[in-house]
């Protein structure tokens, strides 16, 4: 079962690298933060996974942390471009 | 020997679903890159992301015995399901139907 | 081999977040780096600050970054001096020799803290150790924490100032009726984790510093959207609640010393009900001055402007 989490993880970080090219080229911000939040998203199903293989429980919440304030930063996007037009 | 063919049969399930995620998440990176607009990039991050992550979940729960852990993991599905939705929505508002509004500033095309 | 690639993106992205020219790519690479360090604390079994470095990285870091730099499109470019390269590398590269000089030289533990922490855990009124460490056994240095993040929200407001009316505090609203929909559910489940994340730090990881960073993150989501109350409202909860968490660690530290015993000795009978009263107290006070000082960058702006 052991070998079955580590590929998973291998391919998870794998994807992260991966998705860090499309950050590095861009080109609008709005891209690079879509990268980020696909990011997120792996970075949370890396912790589902060493939670159970390193059992240690407390990497759950750590998902739920990640899950739970990983949309600030679109809304964070969002909200700076009405604020300055408004202003 | 009865007991023992359900459970590689569970095992080789779960092994089947995590890492079938795993290459979800890669295909959606790569989605990620290959795709040639903002809004397209939108639909490969939420696809990938929900399924890929979906297939994760539904492998550990089935090798967990706890209902708790269980109920937390579909718990931190749903709600990644629902802020990448979210943040999709937002990026894409962003993105495609204000994209003269308020330029982002020149980026240079460095390397 | 997953070591390896955690280490190898560390490398790659804290280079990347230094070296490169455009600072939107610098910002979201540093974001990432925050993620890739939560990872590496989970895999190095310190869930404790793994969930601090979540909370505050994607919730508060990234916001603030991303908020200020959108702000002030013009210093985007940055340029990167070779000096400033070198300075960088060298401080590292000499903080890593003194770092390993310094575990090189540690003693072969004189005193087994572990075992000291684990015999005398039943007397603390909490179950989980670092809780334990933080709020009893080396609470002197919790409260200072809270005293130097109190300084750092008074400098902060020490920088500009002008007294302004306070209904521009507020950000603008955002018309979009899907995000409005969602923070009427997202909004009650950040305050359910943070209160969670508090009421685990009793016996698992979590605690004060985790569950104020989440409540920061939901005060800076309600900003950013525009809810607001009251002026006048908003204006005393602010002050009072900023001093709140220091003032009451600081009455309970101080009221055994009417007992006639030291600062920071709890009655072992109360100890666990003390712990958790300050720790929510904590909690307020932390979401609150980190909330303060993300909106410092606001009122500066709009009095600049």
């Amino acid at each position: 079962m052991i070998w079955v989490y580590s590929v998973t993880l291998v391919l998870l970080l794998g994807s992260l690298l991966l998705g860090l090219i499309r950050i590095w080229r861009g080109p609008r911000l709005a891209d690079r933060l879509l990268g980020a939040q696909l990011l997120g998203t792996t970075g949370v199903a890396v912790l589902l996974i060493l939670a159970e293989w390193q059992l240690q429980p407390a990497a759950r919440d750590t998902a739920l942390v990640l899950a739970m304030l990983a949309m600030m930063l679109a809304v964070a996007l969002v909200a700076g471009r009405h604020k300055s037009r408004s202003s | 020997m009865e007991s023992f063919l359900p459970t590689l049969l569970l095992t080789s399930l779960q092994g089947l679903l995590l890492i079938s995620g795993g290459v979800l998440f890669v295909v959606g990176s790569i989605g990620l890159l290959r795709f040639p607009d903002t809004c397209s990039r939108v639909h490969a991050l939420t696809k990938a992301d929900n399924l890929g992550l979906g297939l994760i979940v539904l492998g550990l729960i089935l090798g967990t015995n706890s209902l708790g852990v269980a109920l937390k993991l579909l718990l931190i599905w749903l709600l990644v399901m629902f802020a990448s939705t979210l943040s999709g929505h937002l990026v894409a508002w962003y993105a495609c139907y204000h994209p003269a509004e308020k330029p982002l500033p020149q980026e240079p095309s460095d390397d | 081999m997953i070591d390896l690639l955690l280490v190898c993106g560390l490398w790659s992205l804290a280079l990347t977040t230094l070296l490169t020219p455009n600072a939107f790519r610098a910002l979201v690479f540093f974001i990432l780096l925050g993620l890739l360090l939560t990872l590496v604390w989970i895999r190095l079994d310190a869930p404790d600050i793994a969930l601090a470095e979540a909370a505050l990285g994607t919730g508060i870091t990234g916001v603030l970054l991303l908020d200020t730099l959108k702000q002030q499109p013009q210093h985007a470019l940055l340029c990167v001096h070779r000096t400033r390269i070198f300075w960088a590398v060298f401080s590292g590269l000499s903080l890593t020799l003194a770092l390993s000089w310094a575990l090189l030289q540690a003693p072969a533990m004189p005193i087994a803290l572990d075992q000291t922490l684990t015999a005398q855990l039943d007397a603390s009124g909490v179950s989980h150790p670092i809780t334990a460490v933080l709020l009893n056994f080396r609470a002197y240095d919790t409260l200072l924490e809270i005293g130097v993040l109190l300084l750092a929200l008074f400098a902060g407001q020490g920088l500009h100032e002008r007294q302004h009316p306070l209904e521009q505090l507020s950000g603008a609203q955002l018309h979009n009726p899907f995000l409005r929909a969602s923070l009427a559910l997202w909004l009650p489940g950040m305050l359910l984790l943070a209160t969670y994340l508090l009421w685990a730090g009793a016996h698992q990881p979590g605690g004060a510093f985790q569950a104020g960073a989440v409540l920061a993150a939901a005060f800076i989501l309600m900003h950013l959207c525009g809810l607001a109350l009251d002026a006048q409202v908003s204006q005393h909860l602010l002050r009072i609640g900023v001093l709140v968490g220091f003032v009451l660690f600081l009455v309970v530290a101080s009221s055994s010393m009417l007992a006639g015993q030291t600062l920071l000795t709890y009655p072992s009978a109360w100890a666990g009900e003390l712990i958790l009263l300050i720790e929510l107290a904590l909690t307020f006070s932390i979401g609150l001055i980190l909330f303060s000082l993300f909106t410092l960058n606001h009122q500066m702006r709009k009095e600049s402007a």
